[in-house]
């Protein structure tokens, strides 16, 4: 078990969220979204240009930026 | 004769077009873009979210 | 008075199809997040009783960061409803609940629509909604809005309950944010601070979550107490980071996901899947997406809309515009010579009806349209785009904007402007305003088709596929300029959900498409039709003076005493071929002075005048006076760019039974040809969007500089770049 940003999260990669640093609007959005410590997610893929990447959590697919998930630390 | 009717067909067309551009002006005549937007244009239109209300 | 029920609800979880389904609407829904950007109201009445719904934008939350969730939150504040309709994705239920709390947090009368349980069950998802009512406390319908099931429990329930009185909920966020909270509440309610906006616990949630508009209000309110408060917030911020590394906003958050989690274990959902197996969807995407196969794909399908169009939309068009055609030989024979033949013949069958014409085509183009929004591609447009966007100051979700605009060519740019709301950066939300018109709507697509079909009639599909890429490319340059010099301002997070892909119902598709032909139908019937009749006004008016009309009427007279009596009577009784090479020569003589007078009549109307005087600046891009005309008539509407020509080249004919389409009568026009017809278009991309467009611009930006710079510099550099193509052009071929 080791502890990594979402950034470096390979394609099909699963993992667990332990934290999210950011705060203010940032934070907000995405903790809105489902993103939160404890959840399971999984890389399902990323856009041509490496960014943004679309993940699966809760059983729905999300997408976000590199720099947005700079911010999540995530169990692998 | 001719005249006389041409003359009242424009003059309707001008009232018209006038009357609608008006309309849309105010923001309540028909949606007029001919695509998919909903078309009351009363709430079509109106300003719930002016970015210049909005703080940075 | 009926009982008032607002719908809000996730974004792409139904809210609109359940709107429709309850009031007989038929607002737009499509497959992606984000469609419904303004409240909509609409009726309901029967024996269970009467309702007046409110269908919200679609949130996630309520924080005041975005401006949908600030118009939901000041909605359900203000106006009180006696109850809110919280439509939950059933497929989706944890994140969907989160929005649910924070209404029960409010002290909302909540009743959960459970939507979308077919979907759910197809995935392998049951739950136990009476379980859920239970423990939530509140009603919770189970709902299939696209069937219209479950409307009527829904009403029933809402019925039964709206006269209860509810007690806020409340949630535990750990000990010190609740000791922070008790304190804060018993300060509010003992000096009633906003408690006749607000519940007083949920002022005190806002203060710690750091929100902008009620802290705002509080200090507009009370001084005092608002940094009684603060002090407070402070306190528990600087403990919340000693201790836990966490911050109160979200603390909350996860507390509030944490009391969800908590009811969810308690057997509500069934899950026969693990729930982030692959579902088709995914399977989808994994190739629609894919890093070298998506761009391509991307490009493949707007290609193939195209082609669809075109090649299916040929022969109806023909069809169009040979009854047409037969209308007018009609109306002309029918009719003695006159103004008012003119008008009908010249005006209206080959002004506005030129652009009828152009039906079968638009149709076609909707359908595609259609079938992409409703299917969920689109949303992975944005996500493929976004980072390229990023690149020229624009947002993953410009692209939406852009598409809705007509960037997949057949859009409108005024819900297109709407759109723009779904930006939660004011500074990118202005970029994307003012670009958002550079993007081939419905009304540019006759202008364009009539274009291709006279002068690129070999790659149809290909030359509309390259109007496509110039109008984006032009877009993100100006976007980029804009971001650099007048509008910069940092980049802002993007965090969206692909919703799944569904399959698009063909009747929904159908109605989606019908509206929107409808729409364009209506629009040549009554704008275009009115501007047409004026501009036919003002291309035949004042005419020639006597002077004038005494010099062609002499031409006639010498040409007629030098053919001699036999001829002229063969000329009146004959058919063509049957004259004498005598008598030919001497017809061909006649209509060409009655050519030249109709020319000269022309250029001497009001229309002529002012576009003659535009040539000296337009010929630098290939225009002359005609074309001038009908871009500053295009103003009103870009349609009549096609009308004004349609009625100019008309007027300028003698014969009518000899004319062919509009397109062909361009084809062998004079000073026309491939070049010109490309300075048009790329003119026609740019330049200034047209009047609809720009008051929703001063609408939405807030104010009318935005708008008069948009007519100003789009009409500048449309200018710029016809005279560069034409010019460059000219040099080359």
């Amino acid at each position: 078990m080791e502890t990594i940003s979402l950034r470096q999260m390979r394609v099909d990669q699963t993992g667990t969220i332990v934290s999210i640093k950011a705060a203010g609007e940032l934070g907000r959005r995405i903790r809105d979204m489902g993103l939160i410590p404890g959840k399971e997610i999984r890389i399902q893929g990323k856009a041509p240009l490496y960014d943004p990447v679309s993940l699966r959590i809760m059983g729905f697919t999300l997408m976000l930026r590199n720099n947005e998930a700079d911010h999540i630390q995530v169990e692998v | 004769m001719d005249i006389v009717i041409v003359g009242i067909i424009v003059a309707g067309a001008v009232i018209f077009s006038v009357r609608s551009f008006v309309k849309i002006y105010k923001g309540e005549g028909d949606c007029s873009c001919g695509t998919g937007c909903s078309c009351s244009s009363k709430n079509l239109c109106n300003s719930d979210f002016p970015i210049a209300n909005k703080k940075q | 008075m009926g009982i008032a029920i607002a719908l809000a609800g996730n974004p792409n979880s139904g809210k609109t199809t359940l709107f429709n389904a309850l009031t007989g609407a038929r607002q737009h829904v499509g497959n992606y997040p984000g469609v419904t950007v303004e409240k909509k109201e609409g009726k309901y009445s029967d024996d269970i009783g009467e309702f007046n719904i409110v269908d919200l934008p679609g949130t996630y939350s309520l924080t005041a960061y975005s401006m949908e969730e600030v118009v939901a939150r000041d909605y359900l504040v203000n106006e009180k409803p006696a109850m809110v309709v919280d439509i939950i994705d059933a497929s989706n239920l944890e994140r969907n609940l989160y929005l649910c709390v924070q209404f029960l947090e409010m002290g909302m009368p909540v009743t959960i629509a459970l939507n979308m349980m077919d979907v759910a069950n197809k995935r392998g998802i049951e739950i136990d909604h009476k379980k859920l009512s239970k423990l939530l406390n509140i009603p919770v319908v189970p709902t299939i809005a696209r069937k219209g099931h479950g409307k009527k429990k829904l009403l029933q329930a809402i019925a039964a309950k709206s006269e209860s009185n509810i007690e806020p909920l409340k949630i535990s966020y750990g000990q010190d944010i609740d000791t922070a909270l008790d304190e804060m509440e018993d300060m509010i309610k003992s000096s009633g601070f906003l408690t006749n906006r607000y519940n007083a616990r949920w002022t005190a949630i806002k203060y710690l979550e750091n929100d902008g508009q009620v802290k705002e209000l509080g200090s507009k309110g009370d001084k005092n107490l608002d940094l009684q408060l603060e002090t407070i917030v402070e306190k528990v911020t600087k403990h919340l980071a000693a201790t836990l590394d966490t911050h109160p906003e979200g603390m909350i958050a996860d507390q509030r996901y944490g009391f969800i989690n908590s009811i969810l274990k308690q057997g509500i959902i069934k899950r026969y899947h693990d729930e982030n197996r692959l579902q088709i969807s995914d399977k989808i995407d994994k190739v629609v997406t894919n890093r070298f196969l998506g761009p391509i794909i991307m490009i493949a399908i707007i290609m193939g809309l195209y082609k669809f169009t075109f090649s299916y939309s040929e022969m109806p068009v023909s069809w169009f515009e040979s009854f047409f055609g037969w209308l007018s030989g009609a109306v002309d024979s029918a009719l003695p010579e006159g103004l008012l033949k003119s008008l009908i013949v010249s005006g209206i069958i080959d002004g506005a009806g030129g652009v009828l014409g152009f039906v079968p085509l638009i149709m076609f183009m909707f359908f595609g349209v259609s079938l992409l929004e409703d299917s969920g591609y689109l949303a992975r447009m944005s996500f493929m785009l976004d980072r390229i966007f990023r690149m020229f100051g624009l947002h993953g979700s410009s692209v939406m904007a852009f598409i809705i605009s007509g960037g997949i060519a057949g859009g409108c740019a005024v819900p297109g402007v709407m759109a723009t709301r779904t930006l939660k950066s004011p500074k990118e939300r202005l970029a994307t305003l003012l670009t958002v018109p550079f993007m081939n709507c419905g009304a540019k697509l006759p202008v364009f088709a009539l274009l291709i079909a006279a002068f690129f009639s070999e790659n149809e599909a290909q030359m509309m596929l390259v109007i496509t890429l110039i109008a984006w490319f032009g877009a993100l340059i100006v976007a980029r300029i804009l971001r650099s010099t007048v509008i910069k301002g940092e980049a802002t997070p993007f965090v969206m959900e692909l919703p799944p892909y569904r399959m698009p119902t063909l009747k929904g598709i159908l109605i989606h498409t019908w509206e929107r032909t409808w729409q364009y139908i209506k629009k040549a019937g009554t704008v275009i039709l009115g501007v047409s009749i004026i501009i036919w006004a003002m291309m035949t008016f004042p005419g020639l003076d006597e002077n004038q009309s005494k010099l062609f009427e002499d031409q006639r007279a010498v040409i007629t005493s030098q053919a001699g009596y036999a001829i002229l009577s063969d000329i009146e009784t004959l058919e063509s071929d049957q004259l004498s090479a005598q008598a030919s020569a001497v017809k061909d003589n006649l209509s060409r002075v009655d050519l030249d007078e109709a020319k000269a009549g022309l250029k001497n109307s009001i229309a002529g005048r002012i576009g003659t005087s535009l040539e000296g600046l337009t010929k630098f891009a290939g225009f002359d006076w005609r074309t001038n005309i009908a871009l500053v008539g295009g103003f009103a509407a870009k349609e009549v760019v096609v009308s004004t020509l349609g009625t100019a080249y008309s007027l300028g004919e003698v014969d009518p039974e000899e004319k062919g389409s509009l397109s062909e009568r361009l084809k062998s026009a004079e000073g026309w040809g491939p070049l010109t017809a490309f300075s048009l278009i790329i003119f026609t991309i740019f330049y200034a969007p047209c009047f609809v467009t720009v008051i929703c611009i001063a609408r939405e930006a807030g104010s009318w500089k935005w708008a008069g710079f948009s007519v100003v510099f789009n009409t500048v550099l449309a200018f710029g770049l016809s005279v560069l193509c034409y010019q460059v052009g000219s040099v080359i071929m």
